[in-house]
């Protein structure tokens, strides 16, 4: 049935039971400003739902029977930007400090790594290679997991699957493609998959950050929070940073997005350059 | 004029005065010394010309004690006078050497002297031994005498001649040469005249002639000899050399000539006129001291008088000065400085005074008050300005944030803009596909109309009959009714198939008249489907256009959208400079936080008394809006619900990828 659809846009005040649902539970702030923005990425599970107004879908989300399609909210409303080697500059500081660092003082110890904003795999997966590279140019044996959280399913999905469009590992040296990447056999396709060895040192895990406890059992050496705490509020960025502080071992790094600082609350941080901070 | 040129002038000129005074003082002192150096020098000139005279005095009774006595010791004044005169006018001639004619005069003096003592003195002694010896030699003569040796002698050569075997004649020869030559020794000696010796030369001869007539023995010659050689002989030995010595007469007759006293009175002479010359020098010198000893009073009276005025007028002008400079008591100024040193501004001020440092001082204290006050409230202000500051940069490094959220947000949307527009070029091309498959269909549609209206009209031919015989039909049901009623109890169940046939009959003739009406309608319809199909034609090749537009569209957005994320990496960048401004914003507000901190902590060295309340009414700014928590103004419900990865079934494993589908490079 083909049907002329002019969809109801979103109201004010559906938004803003939106944004507030959302401030609360996963502490991602949207302002007025973004309700357009919103509305379009909402749009899709209108769709996907057949609802014909955002009121009828935030009364869904907001009722019990709509627990599940919390998940699928998030997914749209959370913003999922990566990238393989996203800003450089950390993995370089992960080669040329942390490893060897690390090698140096706890030589046979596991090297724990968190990606607090995995997304969709990317980061952890630039870590992984980040880490092999070195253990290869060095000829070391370093004992290493990575695990990667985020608060959206469909990208730890995608993470978990590790199959990446053939585009978005242009940028990457061909050498290290070839090295961790296995191409799919349709060439039509334009895909490819991490290698197995790799995938296998990292686990996903679903985590809201703004939790109380996070379901992690263990301090971690290095913890990846990057371009996370920009979605949210400064009195939730720096509840967030306490609890990554606290598990962050002593003398482990902390990594942020390159417009994220740490400023004015005292935190048991030493800042090492832009954007890397270490814990006291 | 300068308070120091001032102070310069006033102490230097009466200093100066001073100095002038303490000059003349000290050369009129010097003058005096000077001068009574010279008086002093002149009386011991004159007191050693007094000593001069006294050691010739002495001189001369030493000599002349000497004279009298022949003593020795006498001569002791003369000898210790002559040393003592001589070194004196040596020492003397040393002293007066400035004058020279006073140590030519000292020279003639000391010739006088000399000559005196050369033709005078040196005689009298010389006499005066001379004099000496002789009694020497006539007590000894009168020793040799007494000692009555020559008369034993004499005794016992008068005794050996008498009992000689001598001749009596011989005998008496003998004795009366030695009777003469015992008289003509006592003679000498008596008279101290050589002519008296004559009977003892006689005798002496004459016996040693008798003695060889008489030829007296041997023990007589011996005696004999013995008595001439051993008394005689040595007696007249020592009178023939007391008759060649001086005695007293001689002495008196050099007295008598009065030489000497000649002498003495020339150098008496001599020396009362160097003694004059001397105390008319003194005279002069004393006059002189006199003078300058008054000069000098004179000059430390005026002087002091003169110093006294000058500097009472000085004092007068400068305390004056001081004090209209000052403005009040230096002690209270004193204070004052003391209590501003020490950063105390609460000072009590003195309304009445506004003139001079007190005045100046007040004033100062006041400004300063205002000063500190002003510095106070900027440091108050420099703090709230770094807390805003601190806050700006919060709000930089949020609006970095909030922009960075966005960036990426928008990234996300081109990606998925992107996606959109692919999926729309492809949609589009599919789209202009079916349209032209559609416009070939719709040809075919129309026939199908067309054929379909036919069609129609024959159903509604056909329907017409089957409504006739519906209506036929239900007469008959009618009639069989009837004709069922009639038959009674047997034709019961026939009325009830009459009946139901009717009933049918009459739902056939609705069922016609209604596909009546909807053929008719029908008609209408693929009529005016036919109508549309027409007018659908252009629409479709409008559609195809548009479609192709909209590819072409696409193609441009995808190159916009490329465009967009290009600038959204430059956006990135910028943030980041964006941040670390805000950075260093935080630090430089942190910076001049510690600075207000510490102009406070040091204004605060000032104490303003409580006069002053700090009552700061600049916008505090905790009140302010924080941009930051600007959007979480509308979420203060308590909506939070229990959400957990395990509260609902989260498999991430749950895709259908399989590792067969890829292969190694």
């Amino acid at each position: 049935m083909l049907v002329h659809t002019e969809k109801e846009n979103l109201k004010p005040r559906e938004f803003r039971r939106l944004s507030q649902f959302v401030y609360q539970n996963f502490g991602i702030l949207l302002p007025p400003s973004k309700r357009g923005m919103a509305e379009s990425r909402l749009q899709i599970r209108l769709q996907a739902l057949q609802m014909a107004s955002y009121r009828e879908y935030m009364d869904f989300v907001l009722s019990p029977a709509g627990k599940r399609e919390v998940f699928s909210l998030i997914d749209r409303i959370s913003t999922n930007k990566t990238d393989f080697f996203r800003e450089g500059n950390h993995f370089k500081f992960l080669r040329e400090v942390i490893l060897p660092r690390h090698e140096k003082k706890f030589a046979y110890q596991e090297l724990k790594v968190w990606s607090s904003g995995a997304s969709s795999g990317e980061e952890c997966y630039s870590i992984g290679i980040s880490i092999e590279e070195y253990i290869r140019a060095h000829q070391r044996a370093i004992n290493y997991s990575i695990i990667g959280t985020d608060i959206s399913v469909f990208v730890l999905k995608q993470a978990t699957g590790a199959v990446y469009p053939l585009e978005q590992v242009r940028k990457i040296p061909p050498e290290i493609v070839k090295r961790y990447f296995l191409r799919n056999k349709d060439a039509k396709k334009k895909i490819v998959r991490v290698e197995a060895k790799l995938r296998q040192k990292i686990k996903f895990q679903w985590l809201n950050l703004i939790d109380d406890h996070y379901n992690l059992f263990q301090e971690f050496d290095v913890i990846f929070c990057r371009n996370v705490l920009i979605y949210f509020d400064r009195k939730t960025q720096e509840a967030v940073i306490r609890k990554l502080c606290g598990k962050l071992r002593s003398g482990g790094y902390l990594l942020l997005g390159h417009s994220e600082t740490i400023s004015n609350v005292d935190f048991p941080l030493r800042r090492l350059g832009s954007t890397i901070y270490q814990k006291e | 004029m300068k308070f120091r040129t001032q102070l310069i002038i006033g102490n230097g000129a009466t200093l100066f005065m001073l100095l002038i005074i303490g000059i003349l003082v000290f050369y009129s002192v010097k003058s005096l010394l000077e001068n009574a150096k010279w008086v002093e020098h002149t009386y011991k000139v004159i007191g050693k010309a007094n000593q001069l005279l006294g050691y010739m005095v002495d001189q001369e009774t030493g000599m002349r004690g000497f004279a009298v006595s022949g003593d020795e010791e006498f001569l002791e004044p003369y000898n210790s006078g002559k040393v003592s005169f001589d070194a004196l006018v040596k020492e003397l001639k040393v002293t007066v050497s400035d004058n020279p004619p006073q140590v030519e005069r000292l020279n003639s003096i000391e010739k006088q002297a000399i000559d005196w003592r050369t033709k005078i003195a040196e005689d009298y002694i010389e006499i005066r031994n001379s004099i000496k010896e002789g009694e020497d030699l006539e007590s000894e003569i009168h020793s040799i005498i007494k000692s009555g040796i020559g008369k034993k002698t004499m005794d016992e050569i008068r005794e050996l001649v008498q009992n000689s075997s001598l001749s009596l004649a011989d005998k008496n020869q003998l004795i009366l040469d030695m009777i003469n030559m015992e008289t003509g020794l006592r003679g000498f000696l008596l008279n101290e005249g050589e002519n008296y010796l004559e009977p003892y030369i006689l005798g002496k001869s004459l016996l040693e002639d008798h003695l060889d007539e008489a030829n007296a023995s041997q023990t007589i010659r011996n005696a004999t000899r013995n008595w001439v050689n051993n008394y005689a002989e040595k007696l007249i030995r020592l009178g023939k050399k007391e008759a060649k010595t001086q005695d007293m007469l001689d002495l008196y007759q050099v007295f008598r000539k009065k030489e000497g006293k000649k002498y003495m009175d020339q150098i008496r002479a001599s020396l009362a006129e160097f003694k004059e010359i001397e105390s008319n020098l003194l005279t002069i010198r004393l006059k002189n001291q006199e003078y300058r000893a008054n000069l000098t009073i004179y000059v430390v009276i005026f002087g002091i008088i003169f110093s006294l005025l000058i500097g009472i007028l000085l004092i007068i002008y400068i305390t004056r000065n001081i004090f209209n400079t000052l403005g009040g008591e230096p002690s209270d100024v004193a204070k004052i400085v003391k209590q501003i040193s020490n950063g105390d501004l609460s000072i009590r001020f003195d309304k009445d005074i506004v003139k001079g440092l007190y005045g100046d001082m007040k004033t100062m204290a006041i400004k300063l008050k205002e000063i500190v006050m002003e510095i106070s409230r900027r440091a108050d202000y420099m703090n709230v300005v770094s807390k805003e500051m601190s806050i700006s940069s919060q709000g930089l490094s949020d609006g970095a944030n909030s922009q960075a959220a966005s960036t990426e947000e928008i990234s996300v949307s081109m990606e998925e803009m992107l996606t959109n527009i692919e999926q729309n070029t492809s949609n589009s091309l599919e789209t202009e596909k079916m349209a032209v498959d559609t416009a070939k269909e719709i040809e075919k549609g129309k026939e199908a109309i067309d054929n379909t209206v036919g069609s129609m009209k024959n159903i509604a031919e056909k329907i017409r009959i089957i409504s006739e015989i519906a209506q036929q039909t239900n007469i008959l049901a009618l009639n069989a009714a009837v004709e069922a009623a009639r038959a009674g109890e047997a034709g019961k169940g026939f009325a009830v198939v009459a009946a139901e046939v009717r009933k049918l009959a009459e739902k056939s003739q609705v069922a016609a008249i209604e596909i009546d009406s909807l053929s008719k309608s029908s008609v209408n319809i693929a009529e005016n489907a036919s109508i549309l199909f027409n007018d659908l034609v252009p629409k479709i090749q409008r559609t195809t256009q548009l479609v192709q537009e909209i590819n072409a569209a696409s193609i441009e957005q995808k190159s916009g959208s490329q465009q967009i994320n290009s600038a959204i990496q430059q956006l990135n960048s910028v943030t980041q400079q964006y941040v670390s401004g805000s950075e260093e914003l935080a630090n430089t507000s942190k910076k001049v936080s510690t600075q207000a901190d510490s102009l406070k902590f040091t204004i605060n060295f000032f104490n303003l008394g409580n006069t002053y309340e700090n009552n700061i009414s600049l916008n505090d700014p905790s009140t302010h809006a924080q941009p930051g928590l600007e959007a979480d103004q509308h979420v203060h419900g308590n909506g939070k619900i229990k959400l957990e990865s395990n509260g609902v079934d989260i498999d991430l494993n749950d895709s259908d990828i399989n590792d067969a589908d890829f292969i190694k490079y």
